[in-house]
């Protein structure tokens, strides 16, 4: 059980010191943090936001060994969302639970070194003490990017280490000035920063904040102007404001009416005027700059962008991926279940019978069961995800689906984790952590659950196969199990867009999703960097979720075994007994008259149970939607997984061994009756409970994951009562109109 | 007014500024040099600050198939921009041999 083992090892502390690893999106960063750390490093959050945290150790040429934090790849670092407010907490040591870093290693790629170069001049700005890493120089040179390491390292003043990441070339060098550079105590190199002098207006308004700043003891005098840039330039309005203190708002807030300036007057400033100062640096590091054009990425955008086979590319693609978590995830999840079978049967075995017995296997056991039954979809998802994001087709598949997704207000890489939704909404909510904006992903999230997932499938299996003539034909190569079906996916996406456009516009109020992409060059994934990121994922997996979803589990199981209304068994005694008795029968029929009075205890049991109480405590509720307390019970116990509801459907209409495809089942059903003798599953009733399922957030691993996600219980608890009512409007609407107009 | 841009008097420009135009109308395969940046939303000073900033040369290389995106081409980057945002974009129309 290594999985669950929590080392110490990876763990930040006090005495060790701590280095940051920080630069652009596709700069490279995550494939040196990798080289660096290796395996050595834990996942997790800042705290507070559900910003990722990567945590690693790796050991200095003397033996030392030091801490490393990856902070989130960005292109600025002026902060318009507390996400991107996280690179400078950590930087000026006030990110709970890190000390300030010793120093900071800033990855570039070589082919753009300007632009990278932005973003590490604003890091040298704070006071910081850099180490910069050129990665990339191979491929910078075929394309005709030159650059004076040494000399870049004399006009910035930090030590510049050529390296490629991807095989460790320059490394070992990187290693040395990290240990140079963190026992140096001395100031960072004095060679003129671009904070040191400002053109106007900037220079006033940012003077007079530091000043501000220095005499409130809000920052210190070497950090000020820097500080004061950075407040002027973050977001201070709206909800998503920065979390800094009010004092620091209001100064801010008074010097830029005081000077007539606009945050966004400001920032078009500081970009113009930065990237004036970064041509002098570019001069400086005698930097050749011919940007030959990437041979292999405009061979392949010319077909994978294409405007006709563009799409038809992207869509195949998508296809696939759908196509092996759908089924190619089902060998190995019925692998799973057989594993769990057979550990049941083994452990069973030990343990005499009895509640105790129970417990272990069908609370904790099962429970198990349904964290690692996930896996398979999970990596197969993330390892699709993984190879396409690290060729750089990921930021094509958003550009192509921008304007489709713009549309409904969603961002364009809500696209890939919306459709994973429909195998299963539990990767498809990890896999929206591409999307930049929190409301977006937000919208994204409380919108996956209504895709149609393959666990509402059996749910629609069993109703179909229950209440219509499932084959017979309609329109020559269509049945009509076939088009009700249909019908569901339809519904399901018809709900998740107009479900997205609606909180689009009301709670999660919001402009439409920005799209600030960069096209990167094509590269070849990293197997070492896929992988990492596959054991990762189930690692956080089975430890966050699953720990909620075990728990869910017993919880379940213990309402469903537990009985509220103790049941008297002595009339099956009595009924087994004359079977048992009862010489003219013979061998099979006894058996099956047997199996039937188990079938009737059982289904009394179930009854009885606080979960089956609580079926016919809700069931006015329900009523109205056509469903008796069969169903009711069957909704509750659902919410383990929706296909629950199949068996237990099964048990409490006293049939053994029931699953969707059980022709007694169905019979069992067709013929149920209400008190006055009319049928309960009519085709209106069958509707209606499918458009119930398609609805309703009946899974409570989406509601673990959605809690880890969110970082909340709040929006979990938000979106089952958003479901949960959409749910019954939609069924209730199916049931009462098909009345309305005559339907049974 | 010929030898230097009137409209952000830094960029350098010192082409033909009469003959003045929007981003978003230009075809695939044109190529220009960004002179302003009206208004700039919180989208655009984005793109900025990953260097599409007045005075870069830009090549329009290529639309998404429904019009909007369209990936343009700087120095050292591809970078995707939406019709509307580059509306704002005031820019100079470059010959093939500029």
């Amino acid at each position: 059980m290594s999985l669950f083992a929590r080392s110490n090892i990876n763990t930040p502390t006090q005495t060790r010191r701590l280095i940051a690893i920080a630069g652009n999106p596709n700069s490279g960063k995550t494939t040196l943090f990798n080289r660096l750390t290796g395996a050595r490093h834990k996942v997790g959050n800042y705290p507070g936001v559900t910003v990722e945290r990567k945590i690693g150790q790796f050991t200095l040429p003397s033996g030392e060994s030091v801490d490393l934090v990856d902070l989130p790849g960005t292109y600025s670092f002026a902060a318009r969302s507390p996400e991107e407010q996280i690179s400078h907490d950590v930087l000026i040591g006030e990110s709970q639970g890190l000390k300030t870093p010793d120093s900071v290693i800033v990855v570039l790629d070589a082919s753009n070194v300007r632009r990278n170069l932005y973003f590490a001049t604003q890091l040298r700005d704070m006071g910081v003490r850099l180490i910069v890493a050129l990665n990339m120089m191979d491929i910078a040179r075929e394309r005709g990017f030159h650059i004076d390491a040494d000399k870049l390292s004399a006009a910035i003043g930090c030590p510049v280490v050529p390296v490629v990441a991807r095989n460790g070339e320059g490394i070992d060098k990187l290693l040395s000035e990290i240990e140079r550079g963190s026992r140096t105590d001395g100031p960072v190199a004095q060679v003129p920063r671009f904070i040191d002098d400002l053109p106007e207006p900037l220079e006033g308004t940012v003077q007079e904040l530091a000043e501000g700043l220095e005499q409130s003891g809000l920052s210190t005098k070497e950090n000020s102007r820097a500080e004061a840039l950075w407040l002027l330039v973050s977001t201070l309005d709206g909800d998503e404001a920065i979390k800094v203190s009010p004092t620091q708002t209001a100064l801010a807030k008074r010097v830029l009416n005081k000077h007539k300036l606009t945050t966004r007057q400001v920032r078009a400033i500081e970009t113009s005027a930065r990237y004036q100062y970064l041509r002098n640096l570019m001069v400086l590091s005698a930097a050749v700059e011919q940007d030959l054009p990437h041979r292999v990425t405009e061979a392949l955008d010319k077909v994978l962008l294409h405007r006709l086979f563009g799409p038809i590319i992207f869509l195949s693609i998508m296809a696939f991926v759908f196509q092996s978590i759908f089924s190619w995830a089902e060998p190995a999840m019925a692998a799973t279940e057989g594993i769990v079978g057979w550990i049941s049967g083994t452990v069973g075995q030990m343990i005499p019978e009895g509640m105790f017995r129970n417990l272990v296997i069908d609370g904790a056991i099962a429970g198990m069961g349904n964290v690692i039954v996930f896996l398979p979809q999970i990596l197969l998802l993330f390892f699709f995800i993984g190879v396409l994001e690290d060729t750089g087709y990921m930021a094509r598949a958003a550009f192509l689906m921008d304007r489709v997704m713009a549309k409904v207000g969603l961002d364009g890489r809500a696209f890939v984790p919306l459709l994973s939704s429909f195998a299963c909404a539990i990767p498809g909510i990890m896999a929206t952590r591409t999307i930049a904006g929190r409301k977006d992903r937000l919208v994204t999230i409380l919108v996956a659950p209504l895709m149609s997932c393959s666990a509402r499938l059996p749910v629609y299996t069993l109703v179909i196969g229950t209440v219509f003539a499932a084959n017979q034909s309609v329109l020559g190569v269509f049945t009509i199990g076939g088009m009700v079906l249909m019908g569901m996916y339809l519904l399901s996406v018809t709900a998740g867009i107009s479900v997205a456009a609606l909180f689009k516009k009301t709670i999660l109020k919001s402009p439409p999703p920005p799209l600030y992409l960069e096209l990167p060059t094509y590269k070849l994934p990293s197997a070492r960097s896929v992988i990492m990121n596959l054991v990762d994922r189930a690692k956080l997996f089975i430890m966050r979720v699953g720990t909620v979803i075990l728990a869910a589990t017993v919880i379940l199981w213990a309402m469903m075994s537990f009985e509220w209304v103790p049941t008297d068994a002595t009339p099956f005694e009595q009924a087994r007994q004359a079977v048992m008795t009862n010489t003219t029968l013979d061998n099979d029929s006894q058996t099956a008259m047997l199996e039937q009075i188990d079938g009737q205890e059982a289904a009394l049991r179930t009854e009885h149970s606080v979960g089956g109480q609580m079926g016919k405590f809700i069931e006015p509720v329900l009523k109205p939607l056509g469903f008796d307390w069969r169903m009711s019970i069957g909704i509750i116990a659902s919410f383990a997984a929706r296909e629950v509801f199949v068996s237990s459907l099964a048990v409490v209409h006293g049939v053994k061994n029931g699953d969707e495809n059980s022709p007694t089942l169905r019979e069992t059903l067709k013929e149920a009756r209400h008190d006055d003798g009319s049928t309960i599953y009519t085709p209106l009733v069958g509707l209606a409970l499918m458009v119930f399922f398609v609805l309703a957030c009946q899974c409570m691993s989406t509601v673990a994951i959605v809690k880890r996600e969110t970082n909340s219980w709040r929006w979990p608890i938000f979106m089952v009562a958003y479901m949960t009512v959409l749910a019954w409007l939609g069924a209730f609407a199916v049931y009462q109109g098909g009345k309305l107009i005559g339907l049974s | 007014m010929k030898d230097k841009c009137f409209q952000c008097l830094s960029c350098g420009y010192t082409g033909d500024v009469e003959a003045l135009c929007r981003m978003d109308l230009l075809p695939v395969g044109s190529r220009c040099q960004l002179i302003e940046i009206e208004d700039p939303s919180e989208n655009i000073l984005r793109l900025m600050e990953m260097g599409l900033i007045p005075g870069t040369n830009v090549v329009i290389e290529r639309t998404a198939p429904l019009n909007s995106p369209f990936s343009i081409r700087l120095p050292g980057c591809t970078l995707a921009v939406r019709r509307e945002d580059a509306r704002h974009m005031v820019v100079a129309p470059l010959s093939d041999t500029e």
